[in-house]
């Protein structure tokens, strides 16, 4: 421990301080731009770029940020003295100089840190003028919108794509007023290694990075009375949603969520959590397969497409060991055009499936050309993330609030526990293992429902459990850089587990990237796992063979799981994709 | 070569006594030494070297030879020239165009006339 | 007037063949190498150096002692030893004189550091825009390696030392110490935060020294002659000597080597020749885009680290551009900042937004456009950026601005209140008048590109403004002196 003066008052800080936390236990506010400490999952951007928070430290000539200085001791700080009050509004205005200052026309507005910090500072005039940077709006992915002009360099989303995800897509590019972050050789989005996983949005301050919004088309489906547009939505949405709203997070809003797409106009109301029942089936199947037929292992899950795209772009030689069930959105789409096209009698080309995802990376799955039947009919239409979802609701003059419960529709809206815990990190693999233990274990009256030990929050977990005599190693990864890691382990033939569950996004899809924002703390992102858990222990029916739509869907149509009829309809391949 | 010890270095110091550039009393060897920094080449003095080499294969002068130095600092009066002869204080040349070159040859080197006009005074404390 | 040079850090420059490592060898080189390798131990050779006073020559002037010894004692198996020849100041080019004249005292430095601070390996950044001094580096390290005098157990003496070349892109910002660790690791050139510095944690995150080109060139003859000797030269807080290149407005253009305390007149009017055309000296810029623009009535300072920044220029690696009564110092302002707001890296925001900021109100003011206001707004933003910038390029670019509004305060004013270049070298506000001593040549009328000078032969002429495009080839065709700008 150090002693230190802020603003006259003495403090004792841990030596590894930083002038702005030691600040910050004493109540002292000292405003930040490019600053980010997400300790939980190791995304720590220290860079000092912005300037804002420069402070006055007795004895140095110049100012120093506070967020990126550490404490000496008996340094003595003032935070604000006229010099660095003044020295903070420059800054904060040259930033404003070079902005389009569109707000209320912007993706952010109300939601901006940029915006906020203006606020804060009460900046009522910008006195430096002079033209701003102008640059062409990268639109080329399906999923991700990079708008130069109201970048900050903050660096951040370099942190993030870079340090944690290890993808890489991002370096500042071109010298002087005109650098900016983008791509290697300024190449479109579309064509570089990124996952779409949508990280970079989550932590950008502005509207610089945003999701390639969809909503106009879901609107115009809506009102085309010759589509019949079915919603189905995430696990993770509905322990989110809420907060758009001004709820508490975590707070469940399953049933509001359903009467608010009801009365949005979507013709059926449907749930992703259906189809991820059904994932189970398949996935436990594959994996007892693999297991009992000598098959390749591990088995990777394959339900989050950014992990997807990492793997064929950075492990094409791992390209056999996913497991090749299509995510469960897609299943359900697939199911939607034929299936039940058949039940309800509407033309398969007249069904628009909209999934509402936590899930940027979705967007561009949709995309996919193997992910339709035949290349002619996709399987999803259109993905929305949970922010489009809330922005929706909102233009309809709903208030969400105020809703009363309401349940999904028939068919393929039934679904149990096992499901809802796709939402968050060791949910897929635990409700794998649900199905799995039962299916091994026939004698046993009462399997094992709650398997903790492949629960938490840790970057890469490990557990073993034992399912009828056989001992099963699972390891869970979540956050890309903790699932390069075990890639490599499993290629130099480090590793032996049976099954890995990999989601590309920290914590998994209660951190997607299509979530509402966190604001930069990451209890949001546990107080939603916890939310999930509790819906998970409130259905009736909490292991995805025992849900009896599913039970239903197999006897009418698939067949048998891991069938032919299923293989058709649920299953996919993988491209091998480069870096450049 | 490779030299092992710090002995080995003086040696190798008194062994290449006589291939070494610099003004040698105990010498017959004259020296031009042509400026080629980037200063010197731009403004000519590759030129001026194979004038110099040309005029003195021209006069017989087997004692001549002409080596590259850097910068001497006067790089308003490249190109330039200086000429070692042993037993005589060095002499330093500026502003030197092919007919000064020339003249170096023909006066200096062959006669022992200094080129006055082309004489540079630049004064140095060497260390 | 005459003064004398002193010449150390280029003694061997203009002497030696510096493609032949026998004229190095023959001047004494490498003795101070073997001398510290079998004769000092690590640490008395730091303490030769520190005792030598000798300062950082690349600017900012750090005890380069003091350097050599943190970095000694920061633990770590692998250290680096960095030469920083990515000499980018305009009008600068000590640094590739001293690699084109004279390469292994560079080299021999830095075998030197190694050997002080416990390093195998040094690698010298240089200029891809120096294409001699690159061939020169590469003939010395590769002769030098023959003889033994890099590579494994250097004369025998167990120590090991190698050496390579790294090639910089032209990036400006990468002459910053952690600019240029990153680009040589690959990275982009951008700064680093500092603490912690490179000695702790450097080049690939290692304990590193840094120096310049001018400062390694010190270093053997400090070895074989001795602190006290180098402290003969130069000032108590300065000792020693330093290169200028000296060039702009004077008659000899060329690089100088005096001991630190000369004055700057000793250096422009006696070394340099002063000014030519009978012109009147107006300022020394000194410290590159980072320095500042010295006045006359300072000429007689004598010239340490400490001198230059107390008149609010600075050291900088050693550029001296002289300025006459034509050139304007607004306008000498503004090409800086061009140069600056150009080569910022971009990464912190008052260095990115700020310097283009500053240069867009010099470029309202040098067009005609500027108001009063503007000035406070310069000094108030400099100011900042100053206060702010995140490297040594941005805390120091409001420099050339700062000290001509300081000493030059007039001309701004001309500027932003009659819209007048006193220089007359401001393009936008420049006229030319025909005076009296006209005698109706019509060489101006016939040469003037759009026809906009009129009058009778024998007869005065004038210069219809409003279609004049300033171009000045009345002012230069003039037989008679009769057109005047201003």
């Amino acid at each position: 421990m150090i002693n230190i003066k802020i603003n006259n008052i003495e403090t004792e800080v841990p030596e590894d301080s930083t002038i702005l936390e030691a600040a910050r236990g004493l109540g002292i506010h000292i405003p930040t731009l490019c600053h980010l400490d997400l300790h939980d999952i190791k995304m720590v951007n220290k860079v000092g770029t912005c300037r804002v928070c420069m402070v006055e430290v007795e004895g140095r000539r110049n100012l120093l940020p506070a967020c990126s200085t550490s404490v000496v001791p008996n340094m003595i700080v003032q935070t604000n003295t006229p010099k660095a009050v003044r020295a903070r509004r420059t800054i904060v205005e040259l930033l404003l100089s070079n902005h389009p200052r569109d707000c209320l026309s912007c993706e952010r507005n109300l939601n901006c840190e940029l915006q906020s910090l203006a606020h804060e500072m009460g900046i009522r005039e910008i006195h430096y003028k002079g033209p701003r940077l102008h640059s062409e709006k990268d639109t080329s992915s399906y999923s991700i919108i990079r708008n130069s002009e109201k970048c900050v360099l903050c660096r951040r989303c370099e942190t993030m794509c870079n340090e944690v995800q290890t993808v890489g897509v991002y370096s500042a590019i071109h010298r002087g007023f005109e650098t900016v972050i983008g791509t290697a050789f300024d190449t479109p989005m579309l064509d570089t290694a990124c996952t779409f996983c949508g990280q970079c949005v989550s932590v950008c301050p502005t509207a610089a990075l945003t999701e390639t919004d969809d909503t106009r088309n879901v609107w115009e489906a809506i009102q085309d009375p010759n589509k019949f547009v079915i919603a189905q939505t995430a696990p993770a949405v509905r322990v989110a949603l809420g907060e758009a709203f001004g709820m508490p997070v975590g707070t469940r809003v399953t049933g509001k969520m359903v009467a608010a797409l009801r009365r949005m106009g979507f013709d059926k109301v449907m749930d992703t959590d259906f189809a991820a029942d059904l994932t189970i089936m398949e996935e436990a199947s594959e994996l007892i397969h693999r297991i009992q037929h000598g098959g390749k292992l591990p088995m990777l899950t394959s339900c989050c497409p950014a992990w997807v795209k990492f793997i064929e772009h950075q492990f094409p030689e791992l390209l056999d060991i996913p497991s090749s069930c299509k995510s469960p959105h897609e299943m359900f789409g697939a199911l939607a055009k034929t299936y039940l096209a058949e039940k309800l009698g509407v033309a398969p080309e007249k069904i628009v499936v909209v999934s509402i995802m936590p899930c940027l990376a979705k967007k561009f799955e949709a995309r996919r050309e193997e992910l339709s039947s035949g290349g002619a009919i996709s399987d999803v239409d259109y993905v929305v993330s949970t922010r489009e979802l809330g922005r929706m609701i909102r233009e309809a003059g709903i208030s969400f609030n105020m809703l009363p419960d309401e349940d999904f529709d028939d068919l393929m809206g039934e679904s149990t526990g096992a499901s809802v815990i796709f939402g968050t990190t060791g949910g897929v693999i635990e409700a794998a293992i649900r199905t799995a233990a039962a299916w091994l274990d026939k004698d046993n009256p009462a399997p094992t429902i709650d398997f903790t030990q492949l629960r938490g929050s840790e970057g890469i977990r490990e557990a073993v459990v034992e399912v009828a005599g056989l001992k099963l190693n699972i390891a869970i990864a979540n956050g890309l850089g903790n699932a390069r890691k075990l890639l490599t382990d499993i290629r130099d033939g480090k590793a032996n587990y049976h099954a890995i569950e990999i989601m590309a996004c920290p914590m998994g899809c209660v951190g997607g990237g299509g979530q509402p924002y966190h604001g930069n703390n990451i209890e949001v992102l546990k107080q939603r796992a916890v939310s999930i858990y509790a819906e998970d222990k409130d259905k009736p029916i909490r292991r995805s063979h025992e849900n009896p739509q599913i039970q239903k869907i197999y006897a009418d149509y698939l067949g048998e799981p891991y069938g032919e009829k299923a293989h058709e309809l649920l299953h996919t391949h993988y491209h091998v994709r480069n870096i450049i | 070569m490779k030299l092992s010890s710090w002995e080995a270095l003086k040696q190798y110091r008194e062994d290449t006594k006589d291939e070494v550039s610099l003004l040698n009393p105990e010498s017959t060897k004259i020296i031009l030494a042509v400026g080629e920094a980037t200063c010197g080449i731009a403004a000519g003095s590759k030129k001026i070297a194979a004038v110099l080499q040309e005029e003195s294969k021209k006069m017989g002068l087997d004692n001549v030879e002409i080596i590259p130095t850097g910068c001497y600092g006067c790089c308003y009066a490249e190109p330039m020239v200086e000429v070692r002869i042993p037993g005589q204080a060095p002499v330093h040349y500026g502003y030197v165009n092919e007919e000064a070159a020339k003249k170096i040859i023909a006066e200096h080197i062959v006669k022992g006339i200094i080129v006055d006009k082309n004489v540079l005074r630049v004064e140095v404390t060497s260390t | 007037m005459s003064v004398s040079q002193v010449r150390i850090a280029l003694r061997n420059c203009g002497v030696i063949n510096p493609e032949n490592i026998k004229d190095y060898i023959a001047r004494g080189g490498y003795d101070a190498m073997a001398k510290c390798l079998f004769a000092m131990s690590q640490d008395e050779v730091i303490d030769i150096i520190k005792k030598s006073g000798l300062r950082g020559r690349g600017g900012a002037g750090f005890p380069t002692g003091i350097k050599w010894e943190t970095a000694r004692r920061a633990q770590s198996d692998v250290k680096y030893v960095l030469c920083n020849a990515d000499e980018g100041d305009p009008g600068a080019f000590m640094d590739r004189s001293v690699l084109e004249g004279d390469p292994h005292a560079v080299l021999e430095a830095m075998a030197i550091c190694g050997y002080a601070i416990g390093a195998r390996e040094g690698v010298i950044y240089v200029r891809a825009e120096y294409p001699l001094a690159v061939k020169r580096l590469q003939i010395a390290i590769e002769q030098a390696t023959e003889l033994g005098l890099f590579g494994e157990n250097i004369l025998g003496s167990g120590f090991s030392f190698t050496m390579r070349l790294y090639f910089g892109a032209g990036a400006f910002v990468c002459g910053e110490e952690t600019s240029l660790m990153n680009s040589v690791q690959g990275g982009r050139g951008e700064p680093r935060l500092k603490p912690p510095f490179p000695a702790n944690v450097g080049l690939w995150n290692k304990p590193t020294n840094i120096n310049n080109v001018e400062t390694y060139a010190n270093v053997p003859t400090i070895i074989r002659n001795g602190a006290d000797w180098y402290r003969g030269f130069g000032t108590e807080k300065s000792p020693g000597t330093k290169v200028f290149a000296v060039v702009g407005k004077v008659n000899k253009v060329g690089l100088v080597e005096v001991p630190m305390g000369t004055t700057l007149r000793d250096i422009i009017e006696g070394i340099a020749g002063g000014i030519p055309n009978g012109k009147r000296f107006k300022a020394a810029q000194t410290g590159g885009p980072s320095g500042g623009c010295i006045p006359a009535e300072h000429l007689d300072t004598p010239i340490d680290y400490e001198s230059l920044i107390a008149l609010g220029s600075m050291m900088g690696s050693g550029g001296m551009i002289v300025m006459d009564e034509d050139d304007c110092m607004v306008g000498i302002a503004k090409f800086y900042l061009t140069f600056t707001a150009e080569e910022s890296c971009g990464k912190c925001t008052p260095c990115r937004v700020g310097n283009m900021r500053l240069l867009e109100t010099l470029t309202r003011i040098t067009d005609g456009h500027g108001v009063e206001e503007d000035l406070t707004s310069l000094e108030n933003l400099g100011a900042t950026i100053k206060d702010t910038a995140l490297c040594g390029l941005g805390q120091s670019s409001p420099n050339p601005i700062l000290s001509t509004l300081h000493y030059f305060k007039d001309e701004y004013l001309a500027h932003v209140r009659e819209h007048r270049c006193p220089a007359g070298t401001c393009q936008k506000l420049v006229r030319y008048r025909i005076t009296d001593k006209c005698v109706g040549c019509t060489v101006c009328a016939r040469n003037c590109p759009v026809s906009c000078i009129s009058g009778d032969r024998k007869q005065k002429h004038s210069i219809d403004q409003s279609r004049c495009i300033k171009c000045g080839v009345c002012f230069s065709k003039c037989r008679f002196g009769a057109i005047v700008k201003g």
